[in-house]
């Protein structure tokens, strides 16, 4: 096959040596279609990625050594604009979920049409996502809504001061310290520790001790990141 | 199994005896729940290696909610990374058998997990709005399953602490990666 400017050159990533064949032979008499390697696990494909430089990846997930997933995740950080397609056998949610959050530009099952692959990987080399009939933008965004998890700050209560002591003892709270630890660090009572902790419960209308820790987790969180004090 | 089924068909054939039978029959149970114990905690559910800790927490989390009516949430801060496989399924089934001791045990409605990640350790904070335990009271039927977790967080060169009071038990492990 000649190359030129309208190919797009294709890696074909799979561990089954007779799946990744039949892949081949498919895309044989497709003439957009230049197949410049193949690869047979993860880290063949990052070592073959970057040898060939390919326009386009078509890879498993399940594999050995890496996962398909696993290997994007290394090599998006070095080349943010790769294009991978997954083709895998498993439809569940946490797996299409997991593809989009390592980047990954498509995903398809291994139980669709030769017309369909063709289509998908037509898309994506246009640059365009791709995740099968069923996953439009508004089920894809419901999806990472579902997996993200939700934090739990309500809004109502932006504004609430909390007191200086509360301020740490929330911050230690969820940094993982117990009570009694808290207590000591700061040179109170185990009892005071735990009133105060019922106090900023009341305050951010946190009925339950779940509630209250992944208030004080996110909270503390926070402050690590921003490095200046969170004005709730 | 096999032993179990040819003593009870002997104990229905015979029931004066029924009462010594039915100690050994419990017994046997016993060992082959233990038996069985150990060989599902050495099994790998499909989705840890593809997908990691995480994932497989959340899918647990998932399943739990949908046969108890306790209700469950699973959340991940930071940046998630691996361990090697073996920490990996450790780790899961450590929270698995934290996450079994909520519902069996705590009367909760509510759980959370939380898996926390920085550059130095994974803190995974469970914690739930049970009736709670004395932690300190060694004879205590839950503090046996809670020295087998410690143990295993030890194992993995990791602390734990826990905290319960009757608002609901607060359950802390730290890794290092």
């Amino acid at each position: 096959m000649i190359e030129n400017d309208r190919n797009i050159r294709l890696m074909v990533c799979e561990d089954h040596a007779i799946v990744r064949s039949g892949l081949i032979k498919l895309m044989e008499d497709v003439n957009w279609i230049c197949l410049v390697c193949e690869a047979e696990d993860g880290e063949d494909m990052i070592k073959k990625y970057e040898i060939y430089l390919p326009d386009l990846i078509l890879a498993d997930i399940a594999m050995p050594i890496l996962s398909g997933i696993d290997a994007l995740k290394l090599l998006i950080t070095d080349y943010p604009s790769i294009k991978v397609l997954f083709l895998s056998m498993y439809s569940d949610d946490q797996y299409i979920y997991s593809a989009i959050k390592a980047g990954a530009m498509g995903y398809l099952t291994k139980n669709i049409s030769k017309d369909e692959l063709l289509h998908a990987l037509k898309e994506v080399s246009l640059g365009r996502k791709y995740f099968g009939p069923l996953y439009n933008d508004k089920n894809i965004a419901a999806l990472l809504n579902k997996y993200d998890g939700t934090k739990n700050t309500n809004p109502n209560l932006i504004g609430t001061k909390m007191t200086y002591r509360e301020e740490k003892i929330l911050t230690f709270v969820g940094q993982g310290l117990m009570s009694s630890e808290i207590a000591q660090k700061m040179n109170l009572g185990k009892r005071s520790v735990d009133k105060i902790r019922g106090e900023i419960m009341q305050k951010f209308e946190l009925k339950t001790l779940p509630a209250f820790i992944r208030f004080a987790t996110n909270y503390a969180e926070g402050k690590k990141n921003s490095n200046v004090t969170i004005d709730f | 199994m096999f032993l179990l089924k040819l003593e009870i068909e002997e104990a229905a054939k015979n029931c004066d005896n029924f009462k010594d039978r039915s100690t050994r029959l419990s017994d046997s149970l016993n060992s082959t729940i233990q038996e069985l114990r150990n060989i599902m905690f050495d099994l790998k559910p499909k989705n840890l290696d593809d997908f990691g800790l995480d994932f497989a927490i959340k899918q647990l989390s998932e399943h739990i909610s949908k046969s108890s009516k306790i209700d469950g949430s699973v959340e991940i801060i930071g940046k998630p990374k691996r361990f090697n496989n073996d920490s990996e399924l450790y780790l899961f089934r450590i929270i698995q058998e934290s996450l079994s001791n909520v519902i069996k045990h705590s009367k909760a409605t509510e759980y959370n997990i939380q898996l926390l990640y920085s550059d130095e350790n994974l803190q995974v904070f469970i914690s739930d709005n049970g009736i709670g335990f004395d932690v300190d009271n060694s004879q205590n039927d839950k503090n046996y399953g809670l020295l087998n977790i410690s143990e295993r967080i030890n194992a993995l060169n990791g602390i734990m602490k826990i905290e319960s009071s009757e608002e609901g038990t607060l359950l802390l492990f730290e890794i290092p990666i």
